[in-house]
């Protein structure tokens, strides 16, 4: 199992650490527990961030599917965390 | 309607040279090309098209003899030779691989492109052309 959330960095872009920052924050204060995520510099690691179809940064996969092209609101990703693991969930249970 | 160029109008359309497209019907690619008269070439359309597959193909680096055989399945695919189909089969493959390498190359030129248009210091396209030296 690979991990969870992806957030798609270059040193170039304003927005970027403050996308890492949400997605940690966020991960810590909602208590989504096992949620796993990482960063991942488009230019360090290009194959992998063509692969998922990133075209700017930030951008954020989660559960490997780009969800967000662009810095999200702290709502927006927490919604988009929810859904993941319901789905998550509905996987396990089938 | 019928559109009918000169050989110098067609050499202009598809960026060939005129004794490229004189070659073509010598050796079979492109059948005799009608001519007026006065002895003066007339493409028709259905020639352009020929001439555009044969340079799209030339592109995809398929030989003449490769070209000449698509070009038979391209005129009566129903009734092809098994090895005119098998040859086909293997080129559309080639195709379709050299598609995916090719869209992976677009999708990281156009992130590439996207991080340098962002970037006020230095510009990721040279950092990454750096590395791979």
């Amino acid at each position: 199992m690979g991990v969870d959330i992806e957030v798609f960095t270059s040193t170039v872009c304003s927005n970027c650490q403050r996308a890492s920052r949400m997605v940690e924050q966020l991960l810590k204060e909602a208590g989504f527990e096992n949620i796993t995520w990482r960063e991942v510099n488009v230019v360090e690691e290009i194959d992998h961030a063509v692969a998922f179809g990133v075209l700017a940064t930030p951008s954020i996969a989660i559960g490997r599917e780009l969800v967000f092209t662009a810095l999200p609101s702290r709502q927006q990703l927490c919604k988009a965390i929810q859904h993941y693991l319901a789905s998550r969930r509905t996987n396990d249970d089938n | 309607m019928t559109t009918e160029r000169t050989i110098g109008e067609v050499a202009r359309l598809l960026t060939m040279s005129v004794d490229t497209l004189r070659y073509y019907e010598k050796i079979g690619l492109l059948p005799k090309v009608s001519r007026a008269e006065s002895g003066i070439r007339h493409y028709r359309d259905k020639d352009i098209s020929r001439l555009k597959f044969i340079k799209r193909a030339q592109q995809m680096n398929f030989t003449l003899a490769e070209i000449s055989d698509l070009l038979k399945m391209r005129e009566d695919p129903q009734h092809a030779r098994a090895e005119v189909r098998q040859l086909t089969t293997n080129k559309l493959k080639e195709v379709e691989v050299r598609l995916t390498e090719l869209d992976s190359l677009r999708r990281e030129l156009a992130l590439l492109v996207n991080l340098c248009t962002a970037s006020e210091e230095g510009c990721p396209i040279i950092d990454r052309i750096e590395e791979d030296e």
